[in-house]
């Protein structure tokens, strides 16, 4: 057997994560969640809100709120397990090898320090740099991220700037210590159509120039063409099918993703005449208290078997490199 | 139902042609204090346009391009420092208040986010009728000669619009905290419905819903429209959603509308740089998937 | 520029209103500085009418206002009757025993506030953190009275420090050294009570803002890229609640003083407090004007100062003042 481990730059493997909410039932927002990201790799994951996936990008760098909890599962990063980690270890850890991309980015920069001082932070937490070479760093970082003028960036204030540059001065932020791992948490969703392309491009060189992995997380198929390598689709805390972009895109195999993506196609390229409706996905996305027992796309899928709704599917692999927990693609005997 | 219920009554569709007109709208933003009144941020200026009944018009433009400050006045939720905004012959840009009572039930926006507008307190009923017991003393009551909903009115009415923007009416009472996303969009609608308002300013009433949802709701707005003959202002980031829902595109940029024109027209032959731009972003986004998912399919 | 000059504009026109508001209601209490002179049969009410007039008190009060307001403007604030001098030496040496009262006060306040603040606010629902709301939740509900009352009880009985006046009465004969010494004794009892009251109010202003900034979604970010925690409280959160702190730095003040007036008195610190408590007892029309009108001062000034800080803090205030340009 070839050994694995230096392979993989990051291993989750079985992570089950429970919110303990002040009053009310516990909710498992990841229940057995595994994937496997390589050094220099672009893994999209795609899922609806509540699937779990920001709950994910938190577990990653162990920053779940209080009331969260890992209750099973591991994280193993260059072959450490996260979770065994002291807060010390972690705090190394962050910025510095595993970096988060923040979503909103009116809100993650701090309202009264400049942008210069927010990246020289960064850089002051992790490497020892005098005064001198870190304002270098900074400004280089800053014309990195596309600031020709990183001179006059480095002393504004967040709210003099556009929210394109605040998410600039925010990858700035994240990539300042060249971590080996990004994850990107929809970082464009709050952006216009054409900041999010150049946001895009912009962590595909980022990824290009200095072999950074990124996790990027999305709910819009659309953002992850041309920039992932492979997918997760998540659904209801759970992944459900991982997949190299293409086959996501090209044959879908889950239910989900194939509905998914029909319904992407269909508004996105036909821009289709009036009138025409738009497919969809009936129903609502299950209630994270009272899950079902047996797949949980069970109840939306138009392709239902009876042995769905009694037990989850295992994982079934019906073409290389592409996995699937389907029952269409496996025997389906009790 | 019988056709003279709560539920009903209200406008009949009027004749086909031109609801709402406006011309020449300004709006100004007074910024600075007490000692510097004359600084202040051009908004909107010199807009003009038609809105045909029973059809969609679709704002579209670059974040601060003056979008929803025009949603905004059309709704009379601001009062446009000039220019026109045409109802049926009458000019509302500059009305008063108390005139404005029997328009305000004519047009109703729907937000972005129905969470922040909606007291969390509040039932999906009790969301639902709000509208109808703040104006029914003013306007309804005027106009159908009726003296008011009694509640058992109210019940059945809720029951109705909750059928039709497709939530199930035996969710009435449960509040609205225990709604989803794309739940509590639905909800917005039917509380804008409650009135039977003939036209609807929807100010990003898609942003941060996802994808499967969006389409849930797009599909709601066009059944809605054609069983309602219903008229939208329609201000959107998302052009593919736009390009599926609007009959006619205008395209601002800088507080003016630069390009206005049928959909079609402006998605195949755009003529100015502005809406290039925002098209040219989008279509290479498209692009790329429309490759991925070619390439395999 | 611009924002301290409106400030300015804005404090001036504030002064002259509670100036305007000092004659009509000291116009409208009812007695004067001479009903006792009038119950006195040896003195005739020619004489006090002459007195009246000497002093300018027949005048209508419009006229009055007006000489008071110039004489305010050459810095006398009008004539005290009963220590038959200008009011505002009187009021200048007391002037400097409050504000050396307030002014350490306040940065023992501070002292205390900001740092208990930022603790409560990082180990939140901690033994501290409850044992510190307990605290303030008593202090601020029992009266400032109540408080002075019995923390000079506590001082007496374990004869902790001196009670009554700023020196003792061998001051004069000190050295250099042992008069600051005894100074600070004797300051030591108000200056507690003082902060201590003011403290339960400023440590919970502090704590909120804190925990606002600790939550708020650029300090989880910050935190995300590995900064340690003592520079995520102090340089990051720290910096983003200064703004309401600061705010409050001027409210604080005016909460000091008005207690000082107070605690002056329990404490017979020789400040303004006895003096207006005095000159109101005694109908001293232009002295109990004159010291309404110094506490004013101060208060407006505080503010101001609070104001400039604000703006040297906060670069979104800072932006409305170059704005302005």
């Amino acid at each position: 057997m070839v050994d694995n481990s230096n392979k993989y730059l990051l291993q989750v493997h079985e992570l089950k994560v429970t919110y303990f909410p002040a009053n009310g039932d516990p909710v498992r927002a990841l229940d057995g969640v595994s994937l496997d990201i390589c050094s220099g790799e672009v893994v999209g994951i795609l899922g609806e809100s509540g699937c779990g996936k920001s709950t994910l990008a938190s577990a990653l760098l162990k920053m779940l709120p209080p009331q969260a909890k890992c209750e099973d599962g591991s994280i193993l990063f260059r072959g450490r397990d996260l979770l065994s980690l002291p807060e010390r270890d972690l705090r190394a850890i962050r910025g510095q090898e595993i970096s988060l991309i923040p979503q909103d980015p009116a809100l993650a920069l701090n309202p009264v320090m400049t942008a210069g001082s927010q990246v020289s932070e960064v850089l002051r937490s992790h490497l020892p740099l005098n005064t001198q070479q870190r304002r270098q760093g900074v400004l280089d970082l800053l014309r990195e991220v596309g600031f020709n003028e990183p001179q006059e960036i480095y002393s504004t204030y967040p709210h003099q700037l556009s929210g394109g540059q605040r998410q600039r001065i925010a990858i700035a932020q994240a990539v300042a210590c060249r971590p080996a791992l990004l994850i990107a948490d929809e970082a464009t969703s709050e952006l216009d159509v054409s900041l999010q392309a150049e946001i895009v491009t912009l962590l595909s060189q980022i990824r290009r120039q200095h072999g950074t992995a990124i996790l990027a997380i999305s709910h819009d198929p659309v953002f992850f063409a041309g920039f992932a390598d492979r997918m997760a689709v998540m659904y209801a805390g759970r992944i459900v099918e991982v997949a190299s972009t293409d086959v996501i895109f090209g044959r879908p195999l889950h239910p989900y993703t194939q509905a998914l993506v029909r319904i992407a196609t269909s508004s996105v390229v036909t821009g289709a005449a009036k009138s025409a409706r738009l497919p969809v996905i009936d129903g609502e996305t299950p209630n994270p208290t009272s899950l079902p027992v047996g797949c949980r796309f069970e109840p939306r899928c138009c392709e239902r078997m009876d042995v769905c709704s009694r037990r989850y599917p295992p994982e079934f692999m019906p073409a290389p490199l592409a996995n699937v927990n389907c029952f269409k693609y496996g025997e389906h005997v009790d | 139902m019988s056709t003279n219920s709560p539920a009903n009554r209200g406008n009949e569709p009027e004749p086909i042609g031109r609801f709402l007109c406006a011309s020449g709208l300004c709006k100004k933003y007074a910024r600075g204090s007490l000692w510097q009144k004359d600084r202040s941020i051009t908004a909107v200026r010199d807009v003009d346009f038609e809105i045909q009944h029973g059809k969609t018009l679709a704002l579209v433009g670059a974040s601060g391009s003056g979008k929803s400050t025009v949603a905004r006045c059309v709704a009379r939720l601001e009062r446009p420092d000039s220019g026109q905004i045409l109802i049926g012959g009458t000019d509302i840009a500059q009305l008063h208040p108390s005139e404005l009572a029997p328009f305000r039930s004519r047009i109703q926006m729907v937000f972005q986010d129905p969470v922040t507008s909606m007291n969390p307190r509040f039932s999906a009923r009790e969301v639902i009728e709000e509208p109808l017991i703040i104006s029914e003393p003013t306007i309804i009551g005027r106009q159908s000669g009726q003296v008011g909903y009694t509640r058992e009115d109210r019940r059945d009415l809720v029951r109705t619009l909750m059928a039709e923007v497709g939530l199930s009416p035996d969710w009435m009472d449960r509040s609205i905290l225990h709604f989803s996303g794309g739940q509590r969009q639905r909800l917005a609608l039917a509380r804008a419905l409650v009135l039977r308002p003939q036209l609807l300013v929807l100010d990003e009433a898609f942003s941060g819903l996802d994808l499967s949802t969006q389409a849930q709701i797009a599909n709601l707005l066009l059944d809605l429209q054609e069983a309602h003959q219903l008229t939208y202002l329609l201000i959107s980031h998302d052009l593919a959603l736009v390009v599926h829902l609007a009959d006619v595109i205008a395209v601002m940029s800088g507080g003016r509308i630069v390009e206005i024109g049928p959909t079609q027209q402006i998605i195949l032959n755009p003529s100015e740089a502005a809406t290039k731009k925002q098209l040219v972003s989008a279509k290479l986004a498209t692009a790329k998937f429309a490759a991925a998912v070619g390439a395999q399919g | 520029m611009i924002y301290v000059g409106q400030r300015l504009l804005r404090a001036i026109l504030l002064l002259a209103g509670v100036s305007a508001l000092c004659f009509l209601f000291t116009e409208m209490a009812p007695g004067s500085f001479f009903d006792e002179m009038r119950l006195n049969p040896q003195i005739s009410p020619e004489t006090i009418s002459a007195l009246r007039a000497h002093y300018g008190l027949d005048q209508p009060l419009a006229v009055r206002y007006g000489r008071w307001m110039k004489s305010a403007l050459h810095a006398d604030f009008g004539y005290s009757i009963a220590y038959n001098m200008p009011v505002a030496p009187l009021l200048w040496k007391r002037t400097q025993n409050t504000l050396l009262l307030t002014t350490t006060a306040l940065l023992l306040t501070w002292f205390i506030s900001v740092p208990l603040g930022v603790w409560t606010a990082n180990w939140r629902e901690g033994l501290l953190d409850k044992t510190v709301t307990l605290a303030s939740s008593f202090v601020i509900s029992v009266p400032e009275l109540v408080i002075a009352v019995a923390v000079l009880a506590v001082a007496v009985r374990w004869r902790l420090a001196p009670i009554g006046g700023m020196t003792s009465t061998d001051f004069d004969g000190l050295s250099e050294w042992t008069k600051l010494q005894d100074l600070t004794r004797h300051l030591a009892l108000p200056v507690l009570i003082l902060a201590v009251c003011e403290s339960a109010v400023i440590v919970r202003h502090i704590r909120a803002s804190m925990v606002e900034a600790l939550d708020a979604p650029y300090v989880h970010a910050a935190r995300g890229f590995g900064i340690r925690r003592a520079r995520l409280l102090f340089r990051h959160a720290l910096s983003a609640a200064a703004n309401p702190a600061i705010s409050l730095l001027g409210f604080s003040l005016a909460g000091l003083l008005s207690g000082s007036l107070l605690v002056e008195v329990v404490c017979g610190w020789p400040g303004l407090g006895p003096l207006i408590l005095e000159a109101t007892l005694s109908r001293d029309l232009y002295l109990v004007i004159g010291g309404i009108m110094f506490s004013a001062l101060f208060m407006v000034g505080g503010n101001l100062v609070a104001d400039v800080m604000l703006l040297a803090f906060d670069p979104r205030i800072r932006r409305e003042g170059t704005n302005a340009d």
